[in-house]
């Protein structure tokens, strides 16, 4: 029986502003109503930028308001939904399966901008709208702004619905800032402004945007939606702004703060509706516009020019009564014009039309899911069978290491039922993944059959390719600095695979060649790095440009075992401090000599107890067993999981032994791999060391004073000062979830990012 | 296959041309190096489905046999890659049985193996094939009868 849904929303959940926020508002409102909605997601053309899925939307999947839509599903949907019309520029890839009553598509944005230059093309719109879900398409605009611009005949069948599609507001979402003090007067104010960062948004010149945003004594100006573009647009704004990165803040607590809410932009822009000034009215926020808002927001707002607002702005403070009055008209107006229990009337009638249209056109014997009655409990996610779970292919390289394999790991662990990780590594560390269960592919990097680079590559992307049209996974993550030829050729050839590209920072300058792979790759994420401040290498030109999330790490710090249970389980001594050793990088980084130092250094302390942990990955000969019986040695992994159990530890500055060592507050001395073609650990190490967080050992420099330096870490006070350190960088998130998050929202992905058609 | 072989070498042709495509690097300057045996025969030695602990014997001995005179390398069904890289080997993969048996929900492991073997040949043309335990072909035909087993 295929599922029947009232309302199929349909969108690229990455718009950072008013689509997005609008959009949640309308998903929202339908499960309240009791409606069957679905969400298929969509990559567009217009970002570029790898974006996570703004958090409303993704809210509203994790609390099941909507259910999450395989384009390859077959569902029926009286009304097919559409958010933005630049999703509709190329023809949707795959073909959604979707058995459509009414397909509207609401039109966020001008056709033209207000310098006519044309923002996107509407009668592809219409016509691809038709091709992805074989129905007429109606145009929605969101506001008179929007309908202006639109030709008066219908294009290419699409027609345009008589009423617009206003953004709407949850008012319960917006509580309103308490009233102002009639005697506050204009002494001291607060302006503020929200958008997103984007230049166009912002008067042209500083003259005017001083004008616009006045700050005589006792005046401030708070930004939400600053960014470095600022910079380069006023290099000499006033002191008295507050900058605020773009959703750094929850918005309603910024709006609290605020005494005024004004805005101007410039003149090649046009703004299709300005929800933002919705929001400060819905708050109480009196607010101020250029004159041409008039259509759209009536007598709710006051309205000037940019060399008028300090005056507006001191006649509404100092006027009694003005104040209070203003905020009253906007509350008012937000809930009488915009409130979110307008959806049903709008929606009511579309849904209802567009069951008649899917029950007069269905085929005699088609069995469709019965509609819910208006007012059920939603059951979204219930009225359709789990989807089969479809291969998440995870590539990387390493050799002896098994960094990247063991980050890949972290997503891999976390990802939901609907996503089957396979493993595809250069690492030797293979056992470790398919240990864990996952079906792992083993595919040598070049060095180990000392092969040609150039026939390596070649012969890589043969076999790669391969084992993706197979495989036929529709997310690909690619965790490695080299993007190697053979990679890449193969991704592209195969096409169907959404590809992911995690690196890590702090790449050595002769890393630089790899950073045009950035074009390459559908997104390109960047795990935090708490050294990051001390990161000048090639990727901090790309940094705003992926998506850094928080630190990832294989395990969390409270998913370790308690001190008591790791001590006995690795059959330690309750008395004994503990350290651990972990080195690594012998072959490309000999550190024999300096180890014997560290470990003489350990030993002469009578009351320590080192535990040498090996790598899974035995790449060299066995070596002897130590010889003093309180140096042991051990094979564990993962380690992290029993650090409870150390007091201190030796170890590689590489990114995940860094980061569990900082984020599980653990006494490090940072021995830096310094290998030419590792990333730069010796700044991790040395950010450590300045931060109080650990302390630095290079094998070059400090071989003379490590005694020292050892002596330093087995010292308790020395310890707990760098315990507290670390405890500053403390971290309730772990990165790996937001990735997982990307992954998840990609595995059911529309494209339309691309013409799909084949160029030869 | 073969169409899709076609595509990749028009690729090739494309890299070796300049063209915008593969304007990336093949790989890092320290691993350009090309094998100082290149000029030597090439052996595979197929050790598939071969017990992990009879790996070292079998090892020094054909290391011992043909070491001087034939580069080696290896094809093996177990990720246990240690007594290789001891000895500095090359090694290529064929995922073990009991594990395409595991996985075979997920794609048709002997045919993909089937494949990657042809793509083997090509990549080290080796003047001679040899075998400790089941050679290629009675593998990839117990990897199929196992599948067709195991299937529902």
């Amino acid at each position: 029986m295929t599922p029947a849904l009232d309302i199929l929303f349909v969108t690229d959940p990455r718009f950072e502003g008013g689509v997005s926020t609008a959009l949640g508002v309308e998903i929202r409102e339908a499960a309240r109503l009791g409606l069957r909605t679905g969400l298929i997601i969509v990559r567009g053309p217009l970002i570029r930028r790898t974006l996570a899925t703004h958090p409303d939307i993704a809210a509203a999947l994790d609390q099941g308001l909507v259910a999450r839509v395989d384009p390859q599903e077959a569902v029926t949907a009286a009304l097919v939904l559409i958010h933005h019309p630049t999703i509709l520029s190329n023809p949707f890839v795959p073909r959604p399966r979707v058995t459509a009553g009414r397909v509207v598509v609401v039109l966020h944005h001008p056709v033209r901008d207000a310098s006519g230059r044309r923002q996107y093309d509407l009668a592809a719109v219409v016509k691809n709208g038709r091709m992805a879900f074989g129905r007429p398409v109606e145009l929605a605009p969101i506001s008179a702004v929007v309908r202006q611009g639109l030709p008066g005949l219908a294009i290419d069948g699409g027609t345009v619905l008589p009423a617009d599609w206003d953004n709407l507001l949850d008012l319960d979402r917006w509580p309103r800032r308490p009233m102002r003090a009639p005697e506050a007067g204009a002494a001291a104010v607060v302006i503020g402004r929200h958008a997103r960062p984007d230049p166009k948004k912002w008067p042209d010149s500083l003259e005017e945007a001083r004008a616009a945003y006045p700050t005589p004594p006792g005046w401030r100006v708070r930004v939400l939606g600053a960014g470095d573009f600022l910079d380069a647009l006023y290099p000499e704004r006033p002191a008295e702004w507050d900058l605020i990165p773009f959703n750094a803040m929850p918005v309603q607590d910024f709006l609290s703060g605020l005494d005024v809410w004004v805005y101007f932009h410039g003149s090649a822009w046009l703004e299709a509706f300005g929800r933002t000034a919705l929001e400060a009215m819905a708050t109480g926020v009196p607010v101020i516009l250029a004159p041409h808002f008039r259509p759209l927001f009536g007598d709710a707002a006051l309205y000037c020019e940019p060399g008028e607002v300090e005056a507006t702005v001191r006649s509404l403070m100092e006027t009694p009564s003005a104040w209070g009055e203003r905020s009253d008209a906007g509350r008012t107006f937000v809930m009488e014009r915009f409130g979110a229990g307008r959806f049903q009337a709008r929606v009511a009638p579309l849904i209802a039309a567009g069951r008649v249209i899917i029950e007069e056109t269905r085929p005699k014997g088609s069995e469709v899911a019965p509609p819910s009655p208006t007012g059920s409990a939603l059951a979204s996610a219930a009225v359709r069978p789990t989807p089969a779970a479809r291969p998440v292919l995870f590539l990387s390289s390493n050799g002896i290491g098994m960094g990247h394999l063991v980050q890949q790991l972290a997503i891999a662990d976390r990802l939901p039922s609907t996503a089957k990780p396979v493993f595809a590594t250069m690492s030797y560390a293979a056992s470790v993944v398919r240990e864990a269960g996952y079906a792992t592919e083993f595919l040598p990097h070049h060095r180990n059959g000392g092969l040609d680079a150039a026939a390596w590559n070649d012969h890589f992307a043969e076999v790669l390719l391969d084992l993706l049209i197979r495989l036929r996974p529709p997310v690909v993550l690619y965790d490695s600095t080299a993007a190697f030829s053979g990679v890449m050729r193969a991704l592209e050839v195969y096409r169907d695979a959404f590809t992911v590209w995690v690196r890590r920072p702090l790449w050595q300058e002769m890393h630089r060649r790899f950073l045009d792979a950035f074009w390459r790759f559908d997104a390109v994420i960047e795990p935090g790095e708490l050294a990051a401040s001390f990161d000048h290498g090639p990727t901090v030109e790309q940094r705003r440009d992926v998506l850094v999330t928080p630190p990832v790490l294989h395990l969390s710090p409270a998913d370790r075992l308690p001190r008591p249970v790791a001590r006995q389980l690795l059959d330690l001594p309750e008395d004994a401090t503990v350290v651990a050793m972990q080195l690594g990088g012998g072959n490309n980084f000999p550190l024999a000599a300096l180890q014997s130092v560290l470990v003489e250094a350990v030993l002469e302390r009578p009351e320590t107890l080192l535990l040498e942990i090996r790598s899974p990955v035995r790449v060299g000969p066995d070596e002897p067993p130590p010889t003093h019986p309180r140096h042991r040695v051990i094979r564990l992994f993962p380690a992290f999981r029993y650090s409870t159990a150390f007091d201190a530890a030796i170890t590689a500055a590489g990114y995940n032994a860094f980061h569990e060592a900082i984020l599980g507050g653990i006494p490090s001395l940072f021995v830096p791999n310094e290998a030419a073609e590792m990333d730069l650990q010796v700044n991790r190490a040395l950010w450590a060391d300045l931060s109080g967080c650990g302390l630095i050992c290079r094998r070059d420099l400090h071989g003379p004073s490590a005694r020292e330096r050892v002596a330093r870490l087995l010292d308790a006070a020395e310890r707990a000062r760098m315990v507290e350190a670390c405890a500053f960088h403390g971290s309730v998130r772990n990165g790996a979830d937001d990735i997982v998050r990307l992954v998840t929202d990609s595995l059911h992905l529309v494209r339309s990012d691309r013409d799909p058609a084949i160029r030869i | 296959m073969r169409a899709l072989f076609d595509r990749l070498l028009s690729l090739r042709s494309a890299r070796s041309s300049g063209a915008a495509a593969e304007t990336l690097p093949p790989a890092l300057p320290a691993d350009d190096a090309t094998a100082a045996t290149a000029e030597r025969p090439v052996l595979l030695v197929s050790m598939l489905e071969v017990q992990p602990e009879e790996h070292p014997e079998i090892l020094d001995k054909v290391m011992a046999t043909f070491g001087a005179s034939h580069k080696l390398v290896f094809l093996i069904s177990t990720d246990a890659f240690g007594p290789f890289l001891a000895r500095q080997s090359a090694i290529e993969y064929f995922m073990p049985i009991d594990q395409q048996i595991l996985h075979r929900d997920l794609m048709d492991w002997p045919d993909y193996l089937a494949e990657k073997w042809a793509l083997l040949l090509l990549k080290w043309r080796p003047a001679s094939v040899i075998a400790y335990g089941m050679n290629v072909d009675r593998f990839l035909n117990a990897a199929r009868a196992a599948r067709a087993a195991g299937l529902p």
